[in-house]
Parts: C-alpha cells; sequence; structure tokens
C-alpha cells in the first residue's frame, strides 16, 4: 500500500489536498480531499446591510464571482419581499450577464485547466504503443493542447492553438460582461430589486458580436461540424438513442477517413469534441468504433455501484417567458434549467431546499451538527491539535463541510444540469455506460455534458440578447431597508461548477444576523460524514487506477493521472491565494532564471 | 476627456492581504495620493491577483509599467527592472491555478493573443514576509515604497521626454 498524496492539486481554482492510499495493482482504495482555505465570508458579512452582500459575497472568487452577485441578489430580493415584482428586463440582463460568465468559464476550465492533461507525457508512450496513428495523435493534441510553457523531458513546446485561442474568447467574454455589467471580474450591474444598467441599443449590437466570435471559435476548434448541425442532432435529438447514434456515426466516418492518412487536423473534421470522444473513451473509441487503443477517460472517476451519490441541482436562469417576477422558493421549477434531485438510480425527485444540511464531523469547524443553512453557523476549531488529515472515524481535515442532500452526498455541476434537463446526448451516453457496467458519471461524461452545456447557453444567449431584452423595459424595483426587517431570504442558482445556495437572515434592525453559503465545491469536495461516508469526489477517486490509461504501461505513483482526471473532472474551485515571483532557479550557465511560485 | 497623448497605464500586483506580497497595490495606492502632480495620461490600475484578467489591462496603453513582488534573488527591498524579454525565461512552477498564473505566463499568453505595448516595464521589489495574513507591509518594506515611486517618476519623465 503506497500514500499518493497530491498537495496542490495544481490547475484549478485555489488549494486542494488529496490524500490515497494507492494499493499494489494501481488502484486507489482510500482517498481524502482537504480544502485548505477558510473562507470566513459568513463572519464578514453578520451585522452588515444585507445590500451589501451581493457586493461582498463576489470576493469569494474571481472565476465565478457572478454567480455569487445572482445567489445573493435572489436571497436579497426575496428578503425584501420583491421577487415577485422583478421586472423581466432585468431578470434577462442578469441571465445574459451569468450565460457569458457561464461559457467564459466552461472554455477555462476546458481548455486552460482540463485539456492539458491529455497532453500528459505518458499518453505520448501509450499512443506510442499503436505505431504511426499514435504518434500522429499525440502530435495534432499537443498541436492544440498544450499549455503555456510546458516542457517535456527539458524540450519546450509551443502552447497549443485550441489552448491559446480559447483564452482569446475568455478575454473577449469579460470584455462583453462588462458593456452591460460595468466591469469583469465583480461585476457591479446586478443588485437588490434588477440591476443597475439599462442596456442600449447598440450595446445589444456589440453583445451579438461577441456571440458571433464565440460561435466562430466553437466551429473552427470545438466542434468539427457546424455547432447548429451538431445541437440540431444532440440537444434537439428525437431521442437519447439517436444523439449516441448521431455521434457514433459522425466518428465512424472520420476514423474511416483518417486511419489511413492519419490526418486529425481540423480540416479533416476532428474537431476537439470529436478527438476526446473518439480517442478518449474506451466505450465509444475502441469498442463502437474498434479503435486500437484510447485513453480510457470512461475508466476513471467513475462511482462503485454501490455508492448512494446522487445528483443535484438547484436550476438556473429566470423563466423570462412568464414576465415579471420569479418565485425563489420555486426558482427552476419552470425555465431552461431545472431543478432537480437525482438519485444514484438516476430517479427525479423534486427539489426542496428543506433537505439541504451541512455536517462538520470531519471538518474543522466546532458547533452543533447537521443544521440547514438557515442556522447553520461557521466556528472554526480553535485548537490545531483537532487537525488528522488520516480519514480515520474521528479526523477532522477540511475546512469544507459536508453537506447533504436528505443525509445523500450530491455531484453538481454540468452534468448534474444536463441530467436535470434529461439532455438527450448526456441521457443517450448515460444509459450507453450503464448498460455496459461503467458507471454514469466518469471523467469522460463529465467532461462532454460541460462542453454540451457551453454549446446550449451560447444558443439560449443568442436568444436573451436579440429578442427578449427590450431596451425599454423596466430594469429594477425600489427597496427600502425597512422591508428587511425580521426577515429572511433564500437564493437558489448555479454556478458553473454546481449547485449554488445563499441564505441570509436579519434582525429587527435589518442588519444580517445570519448568512450562510453552501458552494457547489463544498458538494463536489465534501469530506466524510459523521455516517463516515464520503463525499463525491473522494468516492471518485477510489476504485480508479492512479495511472495513465488503467496503468496500461505500469504504475507510476510520480505521475497519477487517475487523480488528475478524476478530481479537475469536477472543474474544483476553492478560493484565492497568495502568489510572488521567486527569482532562487539559476541554470547552468549561471544565468538566472526565473522561477514563479 | 479628449486625449491623443499615448496612455501609460500603472499596474500594481500582489495580494495585499498576506504583508509584503501586496507591495505593487501599496505603490498604486500611493500614487493615487499623488494623482495631481501625474501628467493625466497617466492611468493607475489596482490589478490585485488578477491572473488572465492582466490580459485585458494591457489593451490599449501604449506604455505600461507593472509592480509586483519578487522573492529569493538578492537582498530585500532591492528593486530590480525588467523589460519583457528578461522574463522570457520564467516559468511557472507548475502552481497553475487561474488566481495563480504568474505574470511571466500572462505576458507570455498576451504575446500570442494580443498587440502588446510598445513599452513594458516590470518593476520588481525584492520581499521579505508573504506568508503572514497581515494589511501592512514590513516595516523594512516600507522605506522602499519611495523609492519605487522615484523610480517610477524618473520613468514616467523619460517616457515623456522619449
Amino acid at each position: 500500500m503506497t500514500r499518493v498524496v497530491v498537495d496542490p492539486l495544481t490547475r484549478i481554482e485555489g488549494h486542494l489536498r488529496l490524500s490515497t492510499e494507492v494499493n499494489e495493482n494501481g488502484v486507489i482504495t482510500d482517498a481524502q480531499s482537504s480544502g485548505m482555505l477558510f473562507r470566513g465570508f459568513e463572519r464578514i458579512l453578520v451585522n452588515r446591510d444585507p445590500r451589501d452582500a451581493a457586493r461582498i459575497t463576489q470576493r469569494v472568487c474571481g472565476v465565478c464571482p457572478t454567480s455569487h452577485a445572482m445567489a445573493s441578489g435572489n436571497a436579497l430580493d426575496d428578503l425584501f419581499g420583491i421577487a415577485d415584482q422583478i421586472p423581466k428586463d432585468a431578470l434577462v440582463a442578469r441571465n445574459i450577464i451569468q450565460g457569458l460568465n457561464m461559457i467564459a468559464s466552461h472554455a477555462t476550465h476546458i481548455y486552460v485547466l482540463w485539456l492539458p492533461d491529455i497532453v500528459n507525457p505518458a499518453y505520448r508512450d501509450v499512443l506510442a504503443t499503436i505505431g504511426e496513428t499514435g504518434n500522429a495523435l499525440w502530435k495534432e493534441l499537443l498541436y492544440r493542447f498544450a499549455p503555456i510553457s510546458y516542457r517535456i523531458d527539458g524540450v519546450s513546446i509551443p502552447p497549443g492553438k485550441a489552448y491559446v485561442n480559447a483564452i482569446k474568447e475568455k478575454k473577449r467574454l469579460q470584455e462583453a460582461i462588462a458593456i452591460i455589467a460595468g466591469k469583469m471580474p465583480h461585476q457591479m450591474s446586478s443588485i437588490l430589486g434588477g440591476v443597475t444598467y439599462r442596456p442600449n441599443v447598440a450595446d445589444i449590437g456589440k453583445l451579438a458580436s461577441y456571440y458571433y466570435e464565440v460561435m466562430d471559435f466553437v466551429d473552427s476548434s470545438t466542434l468539427g461540424v457546424d455547432h447548429g448541425t451538431w445541437l440540431h442532432n444532440t440537444f434537439q435529438a428525437s431521442s437519447p438513442q439517436n444523439a449516441v447514434k448521431f455521434v457514433v456515426e459522425h466518428l465512424q466516418e472520420l476514423v474511416d477517413k483518417s486511419l489511413l492518412s492519419n490526418d486529425f487536423s481540423h480540416s479533416a473534421g476532428w474537431g476537439d469534441v470529436e478527438l476526446l470522444a473518439a480517442f478518449g473513451c474506451e466505450l465509444i473509441g475502441e469498442t463502437l468504433l474498434g479503435l486500437p487503443a484510447s485513453l480510457k477517460l470512461d475508466r476513471t472517476g467513475g462511482y462503485d455501484s454501490n455508492s448512494s451519490v446522487g445528483f443535484l441541482t438547484y436550476g438556473v436562469y429566470y423563466d423570462v417567458e412568464n414576465g415579471d417576477g420569479y418565485d425563489p422558493l420555486e426558482f427552476g421549477k419552470t425555465g431552461f434549467q431545472k431543478a432537480a434531485f437525482i438519485t444514484n438510480s438516476l430517479e427525479h425527485q423534486k427539489f426542496d431546499h428543506r433537505n439541504v444540511t451541512e455536517e462538520i464531523s470531519h471538518s474543522f469547524y466546532t458547533g452543533e451538527d447537521n443544521l440547514h443553512p438557515f442556522d447553520g453557523v461557521t466556528e472554526p476549531v480553535i485548537d490545531a491539535d483537532e487537525i488528522n488529515y488520516s480519514g480515520n472515524d474521528q479526523s477532522k481535515y477540511s475546512w469544507m463541510k459536508a453537506p447533504r442532500y436528505k443525509g445523500v452526498p450530491c455531484e453538481v455541476g454540468p452534468l448534474a444540469r444536463m441530467i436535470a434537463m434529461e439532455e438527450p446526448l448526456t441521457m443517450g451516453l448515460i444509459k450507453s455506460f450503464t448498460d455496459n457496467g461503467y458507471s454514469a458519471a466518469n471523467t469522460f461524461t463529465r467532461m462532454v455534458a460541460r462542453v454540451q452545456e457551453m454549446l446550449i447557453i451560447s444558443e439560449q444567449l443568442r436568444k436573451w440578447i436579440t429578442s427578449d431584452l427590450d431596451p425599454n423595459g423596466r430594469f429594477s424595483v425600489p427597496a427600502d431597508l425597512n422591508m428587511a426587517k425580521d426577515s429572511q431570504g433564500i437564493g437558489l442558482w448555479e454556478a458553473p461548477r454546481g449547485a449554488l445556495g445563499h441564505w441570509v437572515k436579519t434582525g429587527s434592525d435589518s442588519k444580517i444576523t445570519n448568512y450562510q453559503m453552501v458552494v457547489p465545491t463544498t458538494w463536489n469536495s465534501s469530506p466524510r460524514d459523521k455516517n463516515g461516508i464520503p463525499g463525491p469526489i473522494e468516492q471518485a477517486l477510489i476504485g480508479t487506477k492512479v495511472s495513465a490509461v488503467e496503468n496500461l504501461l505500469g504504475i507510476d505513483n510520480s505521475n497519477p493521472t487517475g487523480i488528475y482526471h478524476a478530481a479537475r473532472s469536477y472543474d474544483p474551485c476553492i478560493a484565492c491565494a497568495v502568489h510572488t515571483i521567486d527569482l532562487t532557479k539559476e541554470n547552468g550557465r549561471n544565468k538566472r532564471v526565473f522561477d514563479i511560485v | 476627456m479628449w486625449r491623443d497623448d499615448p496612455t501609460i497605464r500603472i499596474l500594481g500586483c500582489g495580494n495585499p492581504l498576506v504583508g509584503d506580497d501586496g507591495v505593487g497595490i501599496h505603490v498604486i495606492e500611493r500614487l493615487n495620493e499623488l494623482h495631481s502632480e501625474l501628467p493625466d495620461n497617466v492611468e493607475l490600475i489596482d490589478a490585485g491577483v488578477c491572473g488572465l484578467d492582466i490580459l485585458n489591462m494591457l489593451e490599449n496603453a501604449e506604455k505600461v509599467i507593472i509592480i509586483d513582488a519578487v522573492k529569493g534573488a538578492g537582498n530585500i527591498g532591492s528593486i530590480h527592472r525588467f523589460g519583457i524579454e528578461d522574463i522570457k525565461g520564467a516559468r511557472s512552477n507548475s502552481v497553475l491555478s487561474i488566481h495563480e498564473t504568474c505574470l511571466a505566463d500572462v505576458l507570455c499568453i498576451a504575446e500570442h493573443i494580443q498587440k502588446m505595448p510598445e513599452k513594458l516595464i516590470i518593476f520588481a521589489v525584492e520581499v521579505e514576509m508573504t506568508d503572514e495574513i497581515s494589511l501592512c507591509l514590513s516595516h523594512k518594506m516600507q522605506a522602499y515604497v519611495d523609492e519605487v515611486i522615484d523610480l517610477i517618476l524618473d520613468e514616467l519623465r523619460a517616457m515623456k521626454a522619449s
């Protein structure tokens, strides 16, 4: 038995420590996921004017601050009792701001944080075993997905084309958000009662042009077919089976053409998604298409068949077809992405926020256990001796609490949202995987769900911008601080990474008496609960093989691709840290080489 | 206000919550106090730990001066003046989170995806304390902020003359 610890896990947001036990067969048998930063915003907010919460809570994160502004805004609309009056055009503007951020965040995760994983040198060695095709494929992967400052065996690799272009898109999308929300990160527009900015016709024109630029990137990189064709045959397919059939037949055509020429370029029809689907996935690539090898991403990051992990989403985006106002308690009941709790056997249940609780038995907190967020407390342990990373029955090993829905640990994020909306491609893939003995949720389905959601939201965004937003509409309703006396509010929303809830209570002076946030990565990266049941990432790690392609070329604990893939597929987001430049490194010629920490 | 002189933008980088790492931010705050004495075409930005968002801040400025903390090359308080060529050899120590994308990486990405400012200068200040939660600079460091300010003012004068 070997202990393999990844601390910090890089290419994510913030500081996450993953500690695993790996047996002599290279299989992970135990795992602890530890959030290493104390957030503490709940304590900052107590005794403040509640209206400031939508500004302050954004500072939790520089990547998905928008979602915190929205969740907080919803909680405040509810707290002040005006959610049913928020003008439709304010809701459209909020949808647009969130949609742009969702696409930017997904593109960043897919291209900057996750895809560099598949240019791990282990895959060069695996692909080399299938000869010329493998070598040609490896070159194509490097050409597209190599990250900045990448070196293999001391040789510098230029940054990949898709990687660089995705950063360009992310940068443009930040500008797009700033057009109607002042600035990004930490936009200034969405507030209690609506939005502060009334978009004009020129803004709408500009936003539309940003949409077209994103779609140009999608068509010239992400997909090998036009995005309209892709969505028509997958998202709008007549059945899940037909969605999968379209993808497999499309891939078969590409494979037949390219296996002789060894041309895997975009001009030969290979979008990034096609490459990932054919060569990343054992079931599609090897079983259905008959390819000689794949990266077997569908074999990593799955749950054991006895696992209880469910899927949870609160629903996101206002249903602007309904005109003004929304119901914060029935949020996600109608509209585009619906709320649901889905059990491990994929049974859909109606979501009720009262079933959300947070446990602290394995977290660095004290106080009463298993509280609903309205009554939640955030009291850190005082005695450092209580901290113990072993993961045994008693140990406290994370700054994250353990959220549970009806006592069940839940995976949140694009996959949960796609299941809740019964997206045909996702459901078809899940059925194929479960029929063939795979876990429905795995590294591959999580990544496909994220790409698919990015495409679906792009189309939805076009509608919000070009048909729903009326620059002559109303964009806010007034609210007086007295309306928040002895009140409470619930803000349910979705961040790119999953279900996000804010719960706020106020006293007789309208000041905040309690504020609790339950954020997506706390669900995914949760520690064990009082029954010893591990969180989703912990369960996904257990049973995963530690090295590339199911340890095909042996066990390499120093390059645990299984841990990287499984954990990063959830797009974990912890928080901010310090950065400085370190000048201590010297190279052979005694010239300073700057190293950055 | 309409201007035809080139924009000079000064970016202070760092996290002011962890002591000396925030030296760039302290410099920006001090420059803000001097704002009336600075030419109109100078923009001051607290760039914090913005990572890739610094890409947007390099847009539409002819000249850019960046102030960041640096560690390990000399005595506390040494101020290094780098051009973009000087940090090309730098590479991230694999601590690549979006928040922690280092300045060298961001500038390297910028060269791939956008038009760079005509002139880019980085003042890297050798710092002492970056592992303690503190809003203040260490005692030693406070004195060096004035030196950085003087260097920036010299730089601004040189830019005006050129």
